[in-house]
């Protein structure tokens, strides 16, 4: 576009901001208060089966081998860069690029696992202040396995060895909602470096190639030189209730849960609480009165604090609002580059990871039981943490807009 | 926050647009929290949709807080929400100008320039070009003319800078329908400018 014209298509864009204000007074941004949606109580009959063991089947996926994470040899210190981690006397450091305008030197290993997640967890901070979140990144940083390029042994560890060897075998057994599919534009197909070739060879994405992903782009308005990794799942957790109610019409419906082992901070009265579930670790982070999720997320450790929670464990009954959040973002397209070293702009392609999750948490069938004289309520913005049983971390979000407290 | 604050925040967020500009008038700071209690979630989402960043947003949306505290009085605009959000956009616009940043957040805000630019002649004359205030008179024109599913859907995207897919979510539509309205609204406003001498 030339100058001239950049200076007419400003000069439209000024003029809308100046029109009539009738014509506003009933518009409002499209997808404003995104991911929360409340279910109406008729629906509950047919959702109380989706009990999915989110973090076995996950697992299954993303993670195949079994307790190939540790989290007990996660560092305390979370290093500057989640791709910048320093092992054993030496240190890789990524972000300096080859001529393929990929990292030369990754380092993505079994403890920088936990900074990794930490890191990519602050991120969540950001964005819009309005909007609920929800991303795995167990995801991200499989797909950042992928863009890493030559996953050797000297580079990757023993666990996304084995997670790039199990995912080769195309397992992916009981979950068709969580799919991977790794959209090749042309413009990618010449330019791509031989390491990332074998890599597509090696991993058991869906590949859409040529006019199908050209088609595909178009369709997402994404821009047609995006190679693009493209994760989705849609994840439904029942906890067992105690009791249900409605608040009435256009009100939020909410649940309460007993056996909850809670951690107080005494400090800013920051609540964790962990939740009973069969397979696998989900933790609610209920901030303390006047601190925020995101003063939470900004200190950057948000799964690394989960077995470092202050005070006795104690356990109550916790009452929440039934949730839904759905949430899509190009991690590459946003802050992740600065984070790992990782550009968007190859040569003739630029590259993205692309999450879209939705999370869903809802009681099962309520028990008849009277409802505890005290107990937790989560009635304003809260974290949520989901962990598989060996600690790898499948979902992390901020719910910012639960029920307000019936009055 | 306590039940106190939280009564006290709901009613202040209950104020009609009038009451809040009697505020202004009276030069009583509650002016300015009951904009940010009944508008500020409307600001910073419109900042958002064009930055995509949250510090940018955080500016914007406090300047406009400054300038409507400037402006209220003499001035008493007669649509207060739209009047605040002019003042965002503007200044998220020009944030972004700025910044030279508009292929970021996910390319949403260049692609809607680029959308935009298919309204410009393809041989474009300056010396015919009208003035920003009559320009944004023949798109009120227009729009003032249309159903208002069509005015809804063309704020929401060009207004707004909202995404395609959550458009069509809202409408019940499909993003391919909800392109193809809107690339024949903008095929028939460049028809409108044209007939008064804008471009060709």
């Amino acid at each position: 576009m030339t100058d001239d014209r950049k200076e007419q298509v400003n000069r439209l864009m000024d003029s809308l901001s100046g029109i009539d204000g009738d014509l506003l007074q009933d518009v409002e941004p499209a997808g404003r208060r995104p991911g929360l949606s409340w279910r109406g109580w008729t629906s509950l009959a047919a959702g109380f089966v989706l009990l999915l063991v989110t973090g076995f089947v996950i697992r299954q996926f993303l993670w195949p081998g079994a307790g190939s994470y540790d989290q007990a040899s996660a560092p305390e210190a979370v290093p500057p860069s989640v791709l910048e981690y320093e092992e054993e006397g030496s240190r890789e450091v990524s972000g300096t690029k080859s001529q393929d305008g990929l990292p030369e030197s990754v380092c993505l290993t079994e403890d920088a696992l936990l900074p990794f997640a930490d890191q990519t967890a602050s991120l969540l901070g950001g964005g819009d202040p309005a909007a609920d979140r929800v991303y795995s990144p167990a995801g991200l940083y499989q797909a950042l396995l992928f863009y890493s390029g030559d996953p050797g042994e000297d580079q990757v560890d023993r666990a996304g060895r084995e997670s790039l060897d199990r995912l080769a075998t195309g397992e992916n057994p009981g979950l068709p909602s969580f799919t991977s599919s790794l959209i090749l534009p042309p413009t990618a197909a010449d330019n791509l470096p031989p390491s990332l070739i074998e890599n597509v060879d090696a991993l058991p994405y869906q590949i859409l190639e040529g006019a199908e992903a050209a088609d595909q782009l178009r369709e997402w308005n994404l821009p047609p030189d995006r190679l693009l990794i493209q994760q989705s799942a849609d994840l439904s957790l029942g906890l067992t209730a105690l009791q249900a109610l409605d608040e009435g019409p256009g009100g939020p419906p909410y649940f309460t849960v007993a056996g909850v082992t809670i951690h107080r901070d005494g400090e800013d009265g920051t609540l964790l609480a962990e939740f009973p579930l069969e397979d696998g670790r989900l933790f609610l982070i209920l901030p303390g009165r006047g601190v925020t999720p995101e003063d939470l997320l900004g200190r950057g450790d948000l799964f690394s604090s989960l077995d470092q929670a202050p005070g006795r464990p104690e356990e109550t009954a916790v009452r929440l609002p039934q949730f839904k959040l759905a949430d899509e973002q190009d991690w590459l397209a946003d802050d992740l580059p600065e984070l790992s070293g990782f550009g968007v702009d190859q040569e003739g392609y630029s590259t993205g990871i692309r999450q879209r999750m939705t999370f869903e948490v809802q009681p099962n069938p309520a028990l008849s039981a009277t409802c505890p004289a005290t107990l937790i309520d989560f009635d304003r913005p809260f974290l949520f943490v989901l962990l598989d049983e060996g600690g790898l971390p499948l979902l992390a979000g901020v719910v910012r807009s639960p029920y307000n407290k019936p009055h | 926050m306590e039940g106190g604050d939280q009564d006290r925040v709901t009613a202040i967020g209950d104020r009609t647009d009038e009451g809040i500009l009697d505020l202004y008038f009276e030069r009583s700071e509650e002016a300015i929290e009951a904009t940010m209690v009944k508008y500020g979630a409307l600001l910073r989402s419109l900042s958002w949709n064009i930055l995509k960043d949250r510090e940018d947003v955080e500016e914007c949306v406090n300047d406009t807080y400054l300038a409507a505290w400037k402006k209220i009085p003499p001035e008493r605009p007669r649509y207060f929400k739209a009047y605040l959000c002019k003042i965002v956009r503007n200044a998220s616009l020009d944030k972004l100008r700025a910044k030279k940043r508009e292929k970021r957040g996910g390319g949403q805000i260049a692609l809607i320039f680029e959308e935009m630019e298919e309204l410009l002649a393809s041989d474009s004359d300056p010396v015919r070009m009208v003035e920003t205030a009559e320009l944004s008179r023949l798109i009120s024109d227009y729009l003032r003319r249309q159903p208002d599913r069509r005015r809804i859907i063309f704020l929401k995207r060009y207004y707004y800078a909202s995404p395609l897919r959550e458009i069509a979510r809202e409408e019940g539509t499909t993003e391919g329908a909800v392109k193809v309205l809107l690339y024949r609204m903008r095929g028939e406003l460049k028809e409108e400018l044209r007939k008064e001498g804008y471009g060709d």
